[in-house]
C-alpha cells in the first residue's frame, strides 16, 4: 500500500511563502494498494490536485473507482469536493462513507456546498455514480480492497478517526482530535465533567482502534502554549500525539493538521520536540507534508 | 490618496503551493485605505476611511495586523463590500478573528440583505464550522444602493456584471482619487460592457476579472470570467491609468501568470494605460504626488 498527503493544513488553507515545504492546503489522504484501489481520506483544499492527478489516469475516462471516507463535515475537509473534477466524469464510482453532521446526512451537507446562491455548478454536474454511505460511528465497513473500522474522536459535533487495512498493513487516522482529559466536546463523548474514570475509557477506545498501526497520523495543531483557552476546540499537541502513539503501541507517528498560523519551522520545532520527547519508545515520528508518499511494505511497516 | 493591498488575489479555491509563490493562492480580499496626508509615513497611523472588499481566503493574511490594533481590542470598526456570494469571496470569514472580539463593529455591504445575510450565516452553521467561540461583533448588513452611497467615507457606486448568480462591481471615490472593482465578470455582453467602462471612466485604477487565457475562455463560456485579453481592452476602453489584472485560476501556475502579464502589457503598450498582475501582497498608491 501507498499513502500519498495531498494536504496537511487544518482550520483553513494558507498560501504563505514559509509554507512551502509543509503545505498549505488542507487535509486530504490518498491510498492505493498493491491491486489498484484507491481510497480517501477528506476532500480539504489538497483534493483538487489529487483529482488532477487522477484524472491523468482511468478516472480520465470514466473508468476509475475510489472509496472517499469524511471525518467530518467542517469546511477544512470538505471545502475541496466542488473541485474534485473525476466526480465530474459520468461512469467513475465512487462510495462516499460519513458519520454526516448532528442532525444531516452527508449527502445534503455536500449539496449545501453547492447552493444557487454560493457556488456557480450545480450539485447535478457531479454525474458520476456516488454511493453515500452513513454509519454510526464506531462502524466496520469494508469497500474494495479495505476493511476500515472506525471511532468518534473529541471534536465539536461527529467526528470519525478511521482505521484503514490492505494489502496487510494498517494506517489509522485521527483528525481532528483533541486533549480527552480537558475537555469532552465530541457528541455522545459527554460526561458532566472530565474525570478519571470517562478519560479513561475513551482514551482506551481510541488506542483500540489504532492498535499497532504501522503509521498513525494525528492531529498536532497547537503546542502546549497555545492550547490554554482552547481546550474545547478540539485540537491536539505533540504530547497528545505520543500519547495515543504509546497506548496504542503504533509502528511510526505522523504529526497531522497544522495550524495555518504556523509556519515550516514551526512545524520543524515541533517535529523535533516530538522527537526528543519520544527517545527510548519504539516507533518513529515524522511530520505530514503535502506531496510526501509513504510506501508499506509485504504484510506491514513503513519503507 | 488611495491605498490599495491584495491580501488575495485567486480565484475559485486557495491555491498554496511552490509553483504559486509569486502571486500567492489566497482568494479575493481587497483593503482600501484612503489618506488625506500624502506622506509615507501617514500609511503606519491607518486612521483614514478603510473598507474592505470581499473575504477570500485573503483574509487570513490580513486579520493579524488587525488584530494588534483595535479589533484586537474590542475597538473596530469595519465595512466589507461583497461583490457576490460565491465561497472563494466568502470563506475567509469562519476564521476570521475580529468577529469574534465583542465590541468590534461589523457591517457587511451586498445586493440585497437576504441574500448577504443568508450566505454569511450558511458559512458559520455547525454543519460547516467549529462554533469554537461566539461570533460577539455585532454584525450589520445593509443593501448597496446603486446610485451611490457613502460607506465609511467613501462615496460608493455599484454597477451590475455579468456572471452567473449575479456579482457586482464597486466604484469607490475619495475627493478627485477612485478606484473600481470588477470581478467576477465576463466581457462580452455590449451593454453591460459599456455600463461598466463608464463607472471606471476617470478612475485612476480598475482592478479587473481576468481568470482565463482566451484559449481556456473559448471552453468555458457562460461561466462568468474573462481572458487577460478581453479585460486589457476594456480597461483601454475606459482609459483608466492603472489596469490591474485579478481573480487568477488556481491551475495558472507563476510562469503561466508572468506570460499572461507579458501579453496584456504589450497589448496596452503605447497607451497610457499600465497594466499590472495583481499578487498577494500587492500594494498601489493613488493618487501620489509623484
Amino acid at each position: 500500500m501507498n499513502l500519498t498527503v495531498y494536504g496537511a493544513r487544518g482550520s483553513y488553507p494558507i498560501a504563505r511563502r514559509d509554507q512551502v515545504r509543509y503545505g498549505g492546503n488542507t487535509t486530504c489522504l490518498h491510498f492505493s494498494t498493491r491491486s489498484g484501489h484507491n481510497l480517501i481520506i477528506d476532500g480539504g483544499s489538497g483534493i483538487r490536485l489529487l483529482g488532477n492527478r487522477l484524472m491523468e489516469q482511468e478516472f480520465g475516462q470514466g473508468q476509475g473507482e475510489a472509496t472517499i471516507l469524511v471525518s467530518h463535515t467542517h469546511w477544512d475537509h470538505i471545502m475541496g469536493f466542488p473541485f474534485f473534477t473525476p466526480f465530474y466524469n459520468r461512469g467513475n464510482r465512487f462510495v462516499l462513507a460519513s458519520a454526516g453532521q448532528t442532525g444531516s446526512h452527508i449527502r445534503d451537507i455536500l449539496a449545501g456546498q453547492h447552493a444557487d446562491l454560493n457556488f456557480p455548478v450545480p450539485f447535478e454536474n457531479l454525474v458520476a455514480d456516488v454511493e453515500y454511505i452513513a454509519f454510526e460511528p464506531g462502524a466496520t465497513l469494508k469497500s474494495g480492497a479495505f476493511h476500515i473500522e472506525t471511532v468518534q474522536l473529541n471534536h465539536p459535533g461527529i467526528t470519525v478517526g478511521y482505521r484503514v487495512q490492505a494489502d496487510g498493513c494498517t494506517v489509522t487516522v485521527f483528525s481532528d482530535t483533541g486533549r480527552i482529559s480537558r475537555a469532552r466536546i465530541g457528541e455522545a463523548m459527554g460526561g458532566p465533567k472530565p474525570d478519571k474514570v470517562y478519560t479513561r475509557y475513551h482514551l482506551d477506545k481510541l488506542a483500540y482502534c489504532a492498535r499497532a498501526s504501522d503509521l498513525l497520523v494525528h492531529d498536532c495543531q497547537f503546542f502546549e502554549y497555545q492550547m490554554v483557552g482552547r481546550y474545547h476546540w478540539g485540537h491536539s499537541t505533540v504530547e497528545d500525539a505520543l500519547q495515543m502513539a504509546r497506548l496504542a503501541g503504533v509502528k511510526k507517528l505522523a504529526l497531522f493538521h497544522f495550524d495555518p498560523n504556523h509556519s515550516d519551522t514551526d512545524v520543524d520545532e515541533q517535529l523535533v520536540l516530538a522527537r526528543d520527547l519520544s527517545v527510548g519508545d519504539s516507533f518513529e515520528v515524522i511530520a505530514a507534508a503535502e506531496g510526501q508518499q509513504i510506501q508499506f511494505g509485504e504484510g506491514g511497516g513503513t519503507l | 490618496m488611495i491605498r490599495v493591498k491584495f491580501w488575495g488575489t485567486r480565484g475559485s479555491i486557495t491555491a498554496p503551493g511552490r509553483a504559486n509563490i509569486h502571486f500567492g493562492g489566497h482568494t479575493a480580499c481587497v483593503e482600501v485605505t484612503a489618506f488625506d496626508v500624502d506622506e509615507p509615513g501617514a500609511a503606519t497611523h491607518i486612521s483614514g476611511p478603510r473598507l474592505i472588499i470581499d473575504g477570500g481566503s485573503g483574509l487570513a493574511t490580513l486579520q493579524g495586523a488587525m488584530m494588534t490594533s483595535a479589533c484586537g481590542r474590542g475597538q473596530g470598526e469595519l465595512h466589507f463590500l461583497v461583490s457576490h456570494y460565491h465561497w472563494d469571496h466568502l470563506i475567509g470569514f469562519p476564521f476570521f478573528s475580529p468577529m469574534f472580539v465583542a465590541g468590534n463593529q461589523i457591517t457587511f455591504y451586498g445586493d440585497t440583505v437576504e441574500r448577504l445575510q443568508a450566505s454569511i450565516e450558511r458559512l458559520f452553521s455547525s454543519t460547516y464550522a467549529p462554533q469554537m467561540e461566539s461570533l460577539a461583533a455585532r454584525l450589520d448588513y445593509k443593501t448597496i444602493e446603486a446610485e451611490g452611497m457613502n460607506v465609511a467615507g467613501f462615496q460608493v457606486r455599484a454597477a451590475q456584471n455579468r456572471h452567473p448568480g449575479k456579482a457586482m462591481s464597486f466604484r469607490l471615490q475619495y475627493g478627485p482619487h477612485a478606484v473600481v472593482y470588477s470581478t467576477d465578470h465576463e466581457v462580452g455582453d455590449p451593454d453591460t460592457d459599456r455600463a461598466l467602462v463608464e463607472l471606471a471612466r476617470g478612475a485612476q485604477l480598475w482592478i479587473l476579472d481576468s481568470m482565463f487565457t482566451p484559449a481556456e475562455w473559448e471552453k468555458s463560456q457562460g461561466w462568468g470570467h474573462s481572458s487577460h485579453i478581453a479585460a486589457t481592452e476594456l480597461a483601454l476602453q475606459a482609459g483608466v491609468e492603472t489596469a490591474v489584472l485579478f481573480h487568477h485560476a488556481p491551475a495558472h501556475d507563476d510562469e503561466m501568470l508572468f506570460q499572461m502579464g507579458r501579453d496584456a502589457m504589450t497589448l496596452a503598450g503605447g497607451s497610457s494605460t499600465t497594466v499590472l498582475m495583481a499578487r498577494d501582497g500587492l500594494v498601489v498608491d493613488v493618487g501620489r504626488q509623484k
